[in-house]
């Protein structure tokens, strides 16, 4: 089978330029382009590339690096409290749960005490509605716009 | 911050020190532009991608473990932003029916904007028609510095095949200089 010795070279040339070549092979590169011309072409006009490809040089806009820090500031305020309300989230949640949890107690305790006490039914849980469960809930309600009012003062949005 | 420690930016990352990325911005930027133009082979929204990129370290800069070098990561996620424009930019242009390549346009290219060696200037026409996988296997290569390892990471290639891309790269802008060594 025929072997073009020039094929070659030019493998291992490619192969040097990504810096993957073998002691022995560079020996044989070295000498093979020392008596060979276009081979000798092919390795100077490989290596203008490489170095042609440093040639280069980009403008950047000056303004960039101004804006990217903004937004990046701006963005690092915003997770911080996105990470802050996290736990707030489920303090609320549970406040609900227990309020609604207790107001149910309430009504039923309400219920059996008026029956002890030989009270009316009626008149008796309207005031635990009135005077417990509603204004528990409204409490517990209110804790998320307070806690929104506060963040609003901070200047986060 | 020639040197800095990789496990130092991963730390910082994870607390998201918006001094640490200042830093890192400043060191990046030029590069991050360089790297996105070879990429996209136009200038136009490279900022905007450069804005994103620094926005999407921000928010999942707790991925980057620290163990390897940072540039092949931040490359990383700005190929995937750049990517994901390429594609909204695809389909936007087949919703809008606007299918037509656009006409030649007389503006230089970036790369011709940018050349400032005369070898440099013969190889921009060509890096300009060169497919954008090429262009930006020459870029990592041989201005970023990255091990073909590296590069395989950044591309989610096999080596060989970055390789080849690098080969072929190759082979077509010496394919100008070789017309130019023949014409002198």
């Amino acid at each position: 089978m025929h072997v073009d010795l020039h094929q070659v070279m030019r493998q291992i040339i490619d192969k040097s330029l990504l810096g993957e070549l073998p002691a022995h092979e560079e020996q044989t590169l070295r000498e093979h382009v020392a008596t060979c011309d276009s081979c000798r072409e092919y390795l100077d006009n490989s290596n203008r590339v490489v170095a042609g490809l440093g040639g280069f040089s980009f403008e950047v806009n000056p303004e960039l690096q101004h804006k990217v820090m903004a937004s990046l500031t701006r963005r690092a305020q915003q997770l911080e409290l996105s990470t802050e309300h996290k736990p707030m989230v489920w303090i609320y949640l549970a406040a609900l749960v227990l309020t609604v949890a207790g107001s149910l107690v309430a009504e039923q305790m309400s219920g059996l005490l008026g029956g002890v006490l030989h009270l009316q039914a009626g008149p008796l849980k309207s005031s635990v509605v009135a005077l417990w469960i509603v204004p528990s809930l409204c409490f517990c309600l209110l804790f998320p716009v307070l806690h929104r009012l506060a963040a609003g003062e901070k200047g986060i949005s | 911050m020639m040197n800095t420690d990789t496990n130092q930016i991963a730390r910082g990352l994870r607390r998201r020190d918006v001094a640490l990325l200042q830093l890192l911005v400043e060191q990046y930027q030029y590069r991050l532009v360089r790297y996105l133009t070879y990429l996209l082979g136009r200038r136009d929204a490279v900022d905007d991608l450069v804005q994103e990129t620094w926005l999407r370290v921000l928010e999942r800069g707790h991925s980057y473990d620290g163990k390897s070098r940072f540039e092949p990561w931040l490359f990383t996620v700005a190929r995937n932003l750049a990517f994901d424009h390429m594609r909204k930019r695809r389909t936007s242009s087949l919703d809008t029916n606007d299918t037509l390549e656009p006409p030649a346009s007389p503006a230089p290219s970036p790369f011709e904007q940018a050349a400032r060696t005369e070898d440099a200037q013969r190889l921009a026409q060509s890096l300009a028609t060169l497919e954008p996988h090429y262009r930006e296997a020459l870029v990592l290569r041989f201005q970023e510095d990255l091990s073909l390892e590296e590069m395989a990471g950044v591309v989610g290639a096999p080596v060989s095949t970055v390789s080849s891309r690098i080969y072929r790269g190759l082979a077509a802008l010496r394919a100008q200089m070789e017309g130019t060594s023949h014409a002198r």
